[in-house]
């Protein structure tokens, strides 16, 4: 989950889902993010379908607006250590993201699991409704890199990148 | 008993999201705006300024003003309003078009690398809101036609949900 816009998509996108599928739920949120950790207990208890268990997990964030980019590079590293100790515990199936900074971290994690054979997750990219003709820094990461499917929400974007699925607007 | 004849409600909302943008805060609040709004029958303007500075509300005006910073969900104020003027904020512009409200956006140009700029852009091509900036937002507000908008069509709600189950192989 990641800061305003994008939680508030990620919830969306989380509030279609079966949550009986998908038990149980680890949500990754920054340690400054109280929003985010706030907007996920108010999803998670009003779910029609709320089977399961789900915890919150903060991890330092990747980048904060406004950041020097040689603190990023710090912060970055501190997050994707955090995140390796949370995934190779938990082992996801699948990790949903849909592109704020915090999202790269646990996606290179799951690359490096893949890569060493140690679980296979898969990773699904939703890039935001805000982009329509060009992708997000992490959209590019994600769609060329990091994740099994990309999907984008408009057909512009879609055309620029035949890689990407295309499901129509989803939020 | 002679009773003053209850005016019509009709409320303008204006929103600029969970961080600040007050220049359009200051340009609602605006004397000349004021008098816009008021000649087009508005009666109440509601704005929610983020975490911007509490802005000096001018005295002499009929519309009644309310400001505050932030609320746990904003889709009251939305249902209520006739009108509401949002800043570009993707979650902010859904929420005002799914409830079927017209929607002026106002983009924030001094927001770095502003990708929010590209929906706006979209949404206002396809005519589901009309997108300007703090400069324009007068000429606009005085030339704005609701009958003008179109309906902003449905998302395809379970279409992620089915692309999920089946990669996953539910």
């Amino acid at each position: 989950m990641g800061s305003g816009g994008h939680t508030g998509e990620m919830v969306r996108l989380l509030s279609t889902l079966d949550f009986r599928h998908f038990s149980p739920r680890l949500y990754l949120v920054a340690r400054t993010d109280d929003m985010s950790a706030k907007r996920v207990q108010q999803l998670e208890s009003s779910h029609i379908s709320t089977a399961g268990l789900f915890q919150t997990v903060s991890i330092s964030r990747s980048r904060e607006v406004h950041q020097s980019w040689i603190t990023t590079i710090v912060s970055f590293l501190q997050s994707t250590l955090e995140c390796l100790r949370i995934l190779f515990y938990y082992q996801p199936d699948l990790i949903l993201c849909n592109g704020p900074g915090t999202c790269v971290p646990p996606c290179i994690i799951a690359l490096l699991l893949r890569v060493l054979w140690i679980k296979r997750s898969t990773v699904i990219f939703i890039e935001s409704i805000c982009r329509v003709n060009t992708l997000s820094l992490t959209g590019k990461l994600m769609v060329c890199f990091l994740a099994d499917r990309s999907i984008v929400q408009w057909p512009e974007l879609h055309a620029k990148y035949p890689q990407t699925v295309f499901l129509g607007r989803l939020v | 008993m002679n009773m003053p004849v209850s005016q019509e409600k009709k409320k303008i909302f204006v929103t600029v999201g969970t961080t600040q943008f007050d220049e359009l805060v200051t340009r609602v609040l605006h004397p000349d705006m004021l008098e816009i709004m008021e000649a087009q029958g508005y009666t109440h303007l509601i704005i929610q300024i983020g975490r911007g500075p509490e802005p000096q509300i001018p005295t002499s005006q009929r519309i009644q003003i309310t400001v505050y910073h932030l609320k746990e969900s904003i889709s009251s104020d939305i249902k209520d309003a006739s009108l509401v003027i949002s800043h570009a904020g993707a979650g902010s512009c859904l929420e005002v078009l799914h409830a079927h409200k017209p929607l002026i956006v106002v983009v924030n140009q001094k927001l770095m690398g502003n990708h929010q700029l590209e929906l706006a852009e979209k949404l206002h091509s396809e005519r589901h809101v009309v997108m300007c900036y703090p400069e324009t937002l007068k000429t606009t507000m005085t030339v704005f036609n609701t009958s003008s908008l179109e309906n902003l069509p449905i998302n395809n709600q379970m279409a992620l949900s089915n692309y999920i189950e089946k990669l996953m192989g539910f």
